[in-house]
């Protein structure tokens, strides 16, 4: 798990609904591209935005690490069965790596790799409560940010009880590294409590949200404060811009 | 008219039809009053505050008679939201109650104010103010995640002060805390009443509740037992022997009463500093010598096989944290307690002994058994350890079935198995329950659940987390009676417990750990009358023990007996 | 048990809206945990399962379909702070949770030649949804190096692309569906009931 890294960069300082509306309009446009230049460009226009930012270092390893395996894959895999594979680029042994297939390949790394990237950058750049508070002024209900908050926080509160529960059962007596079956079953051991204690907490959870005003209806207003700036807008105008322009390119020609 | 009044309220769970939690009851609480609640575990102390916060019958369903009112309204007419405004409610749980969405303690804080839709700068203004209240305003940055019990509960209790509701109720708010954790809360909620808030606290530890409440109330099985002046509630449940845990300092100063060695005019003491102050004035007929002789020497066994041995531990944990620094001590029969304030590394000591986690340096041997090279499920045979929390591990059909998954684990035989498990249950007080689903019991019963699974495995050494944290007088008085079983059958059991009375009266060997390291070891009497060297780890000597050393008798005291033998020989 | 709502004459909305109590909503973080710690759990196990929408699976047996469908939604959400690219996946969670919510309130977790069916067809429904996604948006690669050579084995044995990956999808997928499934009803039925959602009582 990954998280914001705060600062104040130009790129901090944008509205998140701004830098979400530009993650979407780059996925559009590089699904739009035919070949791999246009992704690869936008990828390292990206990472220049990363250094802008303050962390290009982290962006690049990230991404490096969770898309280099992906790269080797789809190039063994479409440099080899490509259906629109002719020319034969390179043959170890009995296996030939066609041309097309490598490139076809290369295009589907950028592109994976300009949906990474962007969403990084995102990520590390908009403190998650600001971005919450961005999609409630734009409109989203206040209960569904709610629960996209709380269930990214809930994730660790969970591995931590797991833990737990992996630790008491053993204590017990469970043996995981018994046979294949009653490995199985230890499942039980564990998801069960597992439920049933975040079932418990729920129960206090919905009381105490219900205490707090939660199904309240009526005007809401929060703590901080997100700006949408004349920036914002123009940055989202242009991206529309640009994806019309280049749909229409790609459909037209 | 009173803030609060209840007219012969009846409710039974829609889940537990045939048995009313709540039978023809009626209050009524003033406005600024602070009122204790206790009694044993499901009495019906909860469901009273559900009554009154509108959780009955808006969230939890049943048969419902009678009329709750609260500030002129009736509850059955609003809704949990709109008596929010009205009435604060705090959870015993710290941790479950805090919205889960927040990233900073201040916005925590704020979450009510922000649904209220109040403007931006009165939001601040009041979270802020509101953390002031419960001291922690240096912390407003924090992650609640990251924050202790004890914090974590002011913070609850900040985010409903933000609302200003008219009354507060406060559920077991300190009964899955350390001690640390108890004293700020307690200094929260007495701050309150000066502030002129009407209070309701539900609470077993009266040590702390009556003191502070001006009236106290005994709620049993759905009605109410005794409600007044809390000196004279004590007083009348002490002398109907009823079971709840009496102050010891009152219970002293009643027999000593009782006996004509003071006048009984004067009010009960219930402090410590109280007690003293009465007793100093009158003479000490008993004398050191008394203690002595009527001092039971439990700490005088052979030395046995070394059950588990510790060599110069130490345990870092991922993070860098270093959590047991250099332990080296052996264990080998008897009732061992583990106390220090939280994060002296006590759990993480408690997981040495059956190999969770193995020494980083050092090495931990269980019955000759290097740790390291043994798997827990192996170690198991040999150490049985329960957890604190019960919910982490049940998960059986049954009672029945649930103690019986640790000896089945261990490879006990049926008929064994079978024997053990009937043991257990019995020592735990749960055989009459043994078809019961293990969920549907309360928090108290489920902990003896869980333990009992752990007694079952017949290992020959038991290690208890915090066993008493929770349990009523009647649950403490059984794994009183569990420990003693298990140590007269030549067990060793090793209790980690924030919970000092029970480790003066059954601890043989008393270790306090500081920093990872041990602070002292040795029999209850000595550990405990070093009352300095175990403030550095926040561990109080009993009440007994201080007021002994504040009236300035030689010999450390660990019980209510021995200061009567003192004050009052037959 | 909260927010006690007549059933009668209501629309489609204003139902589904019904199924959004506060216990509901609290309940969605709590799926979407489960189907993180679902992973962590078959790897302390060693199981050869994923276990990544046993929440979801869940949360249809207790709170109905929409409340699971948003589970499934807010799991993919989550995940991006792991991974970016399972955000494509989002509507596979989103079907699961739809599919078995349905077959939960028709009774379709109750016995057990039913159970097995409804792990086949959640099985089939996250197989047909991904394929689309893995073969436009990952040429075909996507997940463990091990799926990524047996969807290579078909191919190199003649088969197209898309058939190569529904096929791997359904192998890898079978055991993991069918387990999630049986799991999610044991402990569904393990919760005692009154922490159970008041839909349960339809489903189990």
């Amino acid at each position: 798990m990954f998280d914001y890294r705060p600062g104040d960069s130009p790129v901090h300082l944008l509205n998140p609904v701004t830098k979400l509306a530009v993650a979407v309009g780059l996925t559009v446009v590089v699904f739009l591209l035919p070949n791999p230049w246009g992704p690869a460009l936008i990828a390292v226009a990206l990472l220049g935005v990363a250094a802008v930012a303050g962390f290009p270092g982290r962006v690049a390893k990230l991404a490096a690490i969770l898309t280099l395996p992906f790269l080797v894959a789809v190039v063994l895999v479409q440099g080899i069965f490509y259906p629109g594979n002719e020319t034969p680029l390179l043959e170890v042994g009995p296996v030939t790596f066609w041309e097309e297939g490598v490139t076809y390949g290369l295009l589907v790394f950028f592109r994976v790799l300009v949906v990474v990237c962007a969403v990084l950058i995102m990520v590390f750049s908009t403190y998650p409560k600001a971005m919450m508070v961005a999609f409630i002024d734009k409109g989203l209900s206040p209960k569904l940010a709610y629960v996209f908050m709380a269930s990214l926080q809930f994730v660790p509160e969970m591995q931590r009880r797991a833990r737990a529960i992996i630790e008491a059962q053993q204590a017990r007596g469970l043996d995981l590294k018994a046979n294949l079956w009653r490995r199985f079953q230890a499942l039980l051991a564990m998801m069960i409590p597992l439920l049933a204690g975040a079932l418990i907490s729920v129960e206090t959870r919905s009381l105490a949200l219900e205490a707090r005003g939660f199904s309240r209806g009526g005007m809401r207003n929060h703590l901080i404060e997100v700006p949408d700036r004349t920036t914002d807008r123009v940055i989202r105008w242009s991206m529309a811009a640009i994806v019309v322009l280049v749909a229409t390119w790609r459909i037209v020609l | 008219m009173s803030l609060i009044e209840i007219e012969e309220l009846t409710f039974s769970y829609s889940t537990q039809q045939h048995e009313p939690a709540l039978r023809n009851l009626s209050c009524s609480i003033e406005q600024g009053s602070f009122v204790g609640i206790t009694g044993l575990a499901e009495a019906g102390k909860s469901t009273f505050c559900r009554l009154i916060a509108g959780y009955i019958p808006h969230f939890f369903q049943g048969e419902f008679s009678g009329r709750v009112n609260v500030a002129g309204k009736d509850t059955t007419e609003t809704t949990i939201g709109e008596l929010a405004e009205w009435v604060g409610f705090v959870f015993e749980n710290p941790f479950d109650q805090l919205t889960g969405a927040s990233l900073t303690v201040l916005e925590e804080a704020a979450f009510a104010l922000e649904n209220m839709g109040l403007a931006r700068e009165q939001i601040r203004l009041r979270a802020e103010k509101s953390l002031t209240q419960v001291g922690m305003e240096d912390l407003k940055d924090r992650h609640p995640q990251q924050l202790s019990g004890g914090q974590s509960q002011r913070l609850a209790l900040a985010s409903i002060i933000a609302v200003q509701p008219e009354v507060f109720i406060l559920d077991e708010p300190t009964s899955q805390l350390d001690p640390l954790g108890v004293e700020e809360v307690f200094d929260v909620i007495s701050d309150m009443h000066t502030r002129g808030n009407t209070l309701i606290v539900v609470s077993q530890d009266l040590d702390h509740l009556a003191i502070r409440s001006d009236r106290l109330m005994v709620i049993d099985k759905g009605e109410i037992k005794w409600d007044g002046e809390p000196r004279e509630v004590l007083l009348e449940a002490a002398e109907a022997r009823y079971p709840i845990l009496i102050p010891d300092v009152l219970e002293i100063s009643r027999k000593l009463r009782a006996a004509g060695r003071i006048p009984s005019n004067p009010p009960l003491p219930l402090t410590v500093e109280q007690a003293a102050n009465e007793l100093s004035s009158i003479d000490t007929p008993g004398s050191a010598e008394t203690i002595a002789a009527g001092r039971t020497s439990r700490h005088s066994k052979v030395e046995s096989s070394k059950e588990l041995v510790f060599e110069d531990v130490h345990y870092d944990y991922p993070t860098g944290v270093s959590a047991i620094r250099g332990v080296s001590l052996s264990l080998d029969e008897g009732c061992v307690c583990i106390v220090g304030q939280n994060g002296a590394g006590k759990t993480t000591f408690a997981k040495h002994l059956n190999g969770l986690l193995r020494p980083t340096r050092g090495r931990v041997l269980v019955r000759g058994k290097d740790t390291r090279e043994y798997r827990v499920a192996e170690l198991a045979r040999e150490v049985g350890l329960a957890f604190q929390n019960p919910d982490d591990q049940l998960f059986r059909s049954t009672v029945e079935e649930e103690v019986r998954f640790g000896p089945d684990n261990v490879g006990a035989g049926p008929e064994e198995a079978k024997r053990m498990v009937a043991f257990a249950m019995d020592l735990m007080g749960l055989e009459a329950v043994p078809e019961k689903k293990p969920h549907d019991l309360g928090v108290p019963e489920r902990k003896r659940v869980a333990t009992a699974s752990v007694i079952a495995m017949n290992t020959p050494v038991v290690v208890l987390d915090e066993p008493t944290g929770g349990q009523d007088a009647e649950g403490i008085e059984l794994l009183g009676q569990l420990v003693g079983q298990l140590v007269q059958q030549g067990k060793l059991v090793v209790v980690v417990t924030h919970d000092v009375m029970f480790a003066a009266r059954h601890a043989d060997r008393v270790i306090a750990l500081y920093q990872g390291r041990v602070l002292l070891d040795d029999d209850p009497r000595t550990v405990f009358g070093r009352e300095e060297t175990l403030a550095r780890t926040h561990v109080e000597p009993p009440a007994v023990t201080r007021l002994g050393k504040l009236l300035g008798l030689e010999e450390t005291l660990l019980s209510p007996e021995e200061l009567l033998a003192v004050f009052a020989p037959e | 048990m909260a927010d006690s709502t007549s059933q009668a004459e209501q629309g489609f909305f204003s139902r589904i809206a019904s199924d959004f109590t506060t216990r509901a909503w609290v309940l969605i973080p709590v799926g979407v945990g489960v189907n993180f710690v679902g992973g962590t759990l078959v790897t302390v196990l060693k199981l050869p399962i994923f276990l990544d929408t046993i929440g979801t699976i869940l949360v249809a047996l207790l709170a109905g379909p929409w409340v699971a469908a948003l589970t499934g939604l807010i799991t993919n959400l989550v995940l991006v702070v792991s991974d970016p690219t399972l955000i494509a996946f989002a509507p596979v969670n989103v079907a699961i949770g739809l599919i078995a919510g349905f077959l939960a309130l028709r009774g379709w977790f109750k016995t057990y030649p039913k159970i097995v069916l409804s792990g086949l067809i959640i099985m089939l429904t996250g197989a047909i949804l991904s394929a689309p996604i893995v073969v436009l948006a990952f040429a075909g690669v996507q997940g463990s190096p091990g799926r990524s050579a047996l969807t290579a084995f078909f191919l190199a044995t003649g088969s197209n692309i898309w058939q190569s990956v529904f096929t791997t999808s359904v192998i890898v997928e079978v055991v993991d569906k069918l387990i999630s499934v049986f799991v999610a009803v044991f402990v569904a039925r393990a919760i005692p009931e009154r922490y159970r959602p008041q839909k349960a009582q339809q489903t189990l």
